[in-house]
């Protein structure tokens, strides 16, 4: 990410990775680079995830039970993997949306312009 | 308003306090008071992780911190923002609205 201070840029991104690919995934099953793609396109290009964070980051949701794999053969013969929402996901996402709308509004509060 | 506040992530609990800051010297209980406040109880701010941010800033050379009486009449450390701690404000609350927008247009589609 361009900017003058990626340490806390990371920080937030970390902060809401997991919903934003819930999220996404809520919409439609994806493959990871399909979901790298759109998150870059979604966000006009403000967050950039790569390979090495999307993947782990989809090993984990999978270990928790939040989205599961299937394999399927892309174009070339190669093997890829598709994630969807499992309805742990789908409870999870809820949870983690009103966690945000409560964050975000509780941030614009604080950082209220002062007249 | 809530009963269940958020924990904060160092890159936004480091913000906030910048910008409780920006309204003059406060000591670090009445930093976690106003943003409890000020959010209507959205945020707050532990006490370990408060004094762990404040201390970060200070080494950055982000805050100056003295002591002085406080409301009641104790010894009490007192920060305030240094002007490179303006401009860290400036720059983190725009890359804060930057990351909000971005999360948004993900969370709008669902």
């Amino acid at each position: 990410m361009a900017t003058r201070s990626p340490g806390t840029d990371r920080q937030f991104v970390k902060g809401a990775a997991t919903t934003v690919i819930l999220s996404l995934l809520a919409e439609s099953p994806m493959h990871g680079y399909e979901l790298i793609r759109t998150i870059r396109d979604r966000t006009g290009g403000i967050f950039e995830f790569g390979d090495g964070t999307i993947y782990p980051l989809l090993y984990g949701l999978r270990d928790k039970g939040l989205v599961k794999s299937e394999s399927e053969i892309a174009d070339g013969g190669r093997l890829r993997k598709i994630y969807r929402l499992t309805p742990a996901g789908r409870a999870a996402l809820k949870r983690h949306r009103s966690d945000w709308k409560m964050f975000a509004r509780g941030m614009a509060l604080a950082l209220k312009r002062q007249t | 308003m809530s009963s269940n506040p958020l924990p904060l992530l160092q890159g936004t609990l480091d913000l906030l306090v910048l910008r409780c800051l920006s309204g003059g010297a406060r000591h670090g209980y009445a930093i976690a008071s106003i943003v409890r406040e000020q959010t209507g109880g959205d945020l707050s701010i532990e006490d370990a992780a408060l004094y762990q941010s404040l201390h970060r800033l200070h080494r950055q050379h982000l805050v100056d911190a003295e002591w002085g009486p406080s409301e009641n009449n104790r010894r009490a450390r007192f920060y305030t923002l240094t002007s490179a701690g303006r401009t860290r404000l400036r720059e983190e609350t725009a890359n804060w609205r930057r990351y909000a927008r971005a999360v948004d247009a993900v969370l709008v589609g669902a």
